[in-house]
């Protein structure tokens, strides 16, 4: 199987980008002494169809960054654009599909009702949304799950509604918040697949925040490795691998990928 | 299957419960006054305690099978029986209190809903709220109904003292709903209004699909409050202001003529607690309902 690595054409146009980041800040509590500097002269470009991952240290300002890109909180200072109009536009375009860290099931709606919420919130009609909604239940696996409440479902799985959640509505731009972190190892690189596959086959371009390091190399095209509080995008680093199945985890170019990674991210860290 | 086979021995078993109560309660009283009668048939005021205790004799006490037989019993020759003249009073008050209530979960409901558009409003507004349970009912009642025939001419339809009993019962109704209201809108987590915002939900939407929703097991502890103090507004109003055909005109009769009959008043105060009963069942029931649909009973 030929795996096409999209591109970007480099050094294309501002309004080419979907995402356009430069000397992003973001303070909480501005003017009051528990102000918190989360993310201070932040830059980042990220092309059309790029699977970008973003790697840092815990409470670094990742999930900050990602509501940022989201229109969900305003920044303190700089440029940020989405689809090369601000955050907030494209929040109310419904340019993207969030999923965030904490699955945020609604409690009192059954699996399928939870990932139909964004197209009743759309306005799709009810036959058109069950159906779209059992056809993605049954892409994260949970087929015989459209009934179950949340309390009645696992972490992984609560997590994995969230992830049919926000793919329902085919968002050109996806953000992910750690979506796997909850997942066992076998569940986890089924999800990843599924993930590469829904990436490959349609125009999407993911944003992706994680903790592991193989995860960021598997999935990305490019990983961003994001330095401690205040937080900027410290390196970027390019993975090539010759194609994105089960197998490339044993080759000699993963590992280094790898290694590579966990250097960077090392020296960050120390700093 | 199991769990409704499992969900009917329950309910089995608690209505044999209640009636356990019930006879054990009788059992009580009649026990007491017992008790009460021998002490008195002996020397009652040389007996320190028992003088402090309340009487039992006939008149204080009724014996539970003459309370029962009042039921059935007509003041006038062949009118009708003090149980019916109790159950149509008690349709009355129901009927008054169950329109309150209506009108005081609506009204509650606008209240919680404007007050969580700004935190100003809150702070400004809900103090007020507070301090309007304040007035004393009793002596509000008689204001209300006079207001009411004198003030309410400009409605579709005619006032009637009914509905200003109504009134009273809205007026308990609403602080409840409208305090445990607010605290259920504002409850979603700040992670769930965010997913909202994400998904570029207008005010209206988020209200309908999050906030209402969320507010629903903080409101059903307000409509069993509401509930109650619906009945017994209803009664203490017909009482106070003088209002026919009710629980309260009844009771307030039935006590005018306790001297000649004191069962009677007792079937009226049975007959007030069944009322109050069915009001409170009526809630437990909707909320029963609602949870099973969204699946909180499955846990
Ligand atoms: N609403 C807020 N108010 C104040 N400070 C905040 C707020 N949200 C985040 N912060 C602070 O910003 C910093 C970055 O938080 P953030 O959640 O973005 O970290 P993170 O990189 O996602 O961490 P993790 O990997 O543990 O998820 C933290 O120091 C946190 O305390
Ligand atoms: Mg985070």
């Amino acid at each position: 199987m030929s795996t096409p690595e999209p591109q970007g054409a480099p050094g294309a146009a501002a309004e080419e980008l979907v995402l356009q980041i430069a000397g992003l800040e973001k303070t909480f509590n501005p003017d009051r002494p528990n102000a918190v500097t989360a993310i201070s002269g932040l830059d980042l470009a990220v092309r059309p169809r790029e699977f970008v991952s973003i790697i840092g240290p815990s409470g670094c300002g990742k999930s900050t960054l990602l509501r940022l890109v989201g229109g969900l909180i305003e920044p303190t200072a700089g440029e940020l654009s989405v689809n090369g109009r601000s955050a907030q536009e494209a929040r109310l375009a419904r340019d993207y599909g969030m999923v965030f860290q904490a699955a945020g099931l609604l409690d009192w709606r059954s699996a399928i009702r939870n990932v139909e919420l964004p197209l009743e919130l759309m306005g799709w009609s009810k036959s058109r949304r069950r159906a779209r909604a059992v056809e993605m239940l049954k892409l994260v696996d949970l087929g015989g799950f459209d009934s179950h409440y949340p309390s009645e479902l696992s972490g992984g799985m609560q997590q994995r509604v969230a992830i049919a959640r926000a793919l329902s509505f085919e968002p050109a731009l996806l953000l992910m918040d750690e979506p796997f972190g909850a997942l066992d190892e076998m569940t986890r690189e089924h999800m990843q697949a599924e993930l590469l596959k829904i990436w490959r086959e349609t125009a999407t371009t993911v944003i992706f925040i994680t903790h592991s390091i193989p995860e960021a190399v598997f999935l990305s095209t490019r990983v961003a490795v994001m330095s401690a509080r205040p937080a900027r995008i410290a390196a970027e680093i390019p993975i090539e691998l010759p194609e994105r199945t089960p197998l490339v985890r044993d080759t000699e170019e993963f590992f280094r990928s790898v290694s590579r990674v966990r250097r960077t991210l090392r020296s960050v860290e120390a700093t | 299957m199991a769990s409704s086979s499992t969900s009917r021995r329950q309910r089995a078993r608690r209505s044999l419960i209640f009636a356990v109560f019930l006879v054990a309660l009788a059992l009580l009283y009649t026990g007491y006054k017992a008790v009460g009668q021998a002490i008195d048939d002996t020397q009652r005021d040389w007996w320190v305690v028992g003088s402090f205790l309340p009487r039992s004799d006939d008149k204080n006490m009724p014996p539970v099978l003459d309370i029962l037989a009042e039921f059935g019993k007509a003041p006038r020759e062949g009118g009708t029986t003090i149980g019916k003249l109790t159950f149509d009073g008690a349709l009355f008050t129901l009927r008054e209190a169950a329109v309150g209530f209506g009108a005081g979960t609506i009204i509650g409901l606008a209240i919680a809903v404007v007050l969580l558009q700004s935190r100003r409003a809150e702070r400004g507004v809900l103090p007020y709220v507070i301090a309007s349970q304040t007035v004393p009912l009793i002596a509000i009642a008689p204001i209300v109904v006079v207001w009411g025939r004198t003030n309410f001419g400009f409605l579709p339809w005619e006032w009637e003292d009914w509905m200003s009993v109504s009134l009273i019962a809205t007026y308990l109704t609403f602080f409840p709903v409208a305090v445990n209201g607010l605290r259920g809108l504002q409850s979603p987590s700040p992670e769930a209004t965010e997913l909202m915002q994400s998904y570029a939900a207008g005010r209206r939407q988020v209200l309908r699909r999050l906030q209402l929703p969320a507010s629903l097991p903080f409101l059903f502890p307000a409509f069993r409050i509401a509930a109650t103090a619906s009945v017994v507004g209803a009664i203490v109003g017909e009482i106070s202001a003088g209002v026919r055909g009710g629980l309260g005109r009844l009771i307030l009769d039935f006590a005018g003529k306790y001297i000649t009959g004191p069962e009677r008043l007792y079937v009226a105060v049975i007959g007030a607690c069944i009322t109050g009963l069915v009001a409170v069942g009526a809630v437990a029931l909707a909320e029963r309902l609602v949870l099973a649909r969204r699946g909180e009973l499955a846990r």
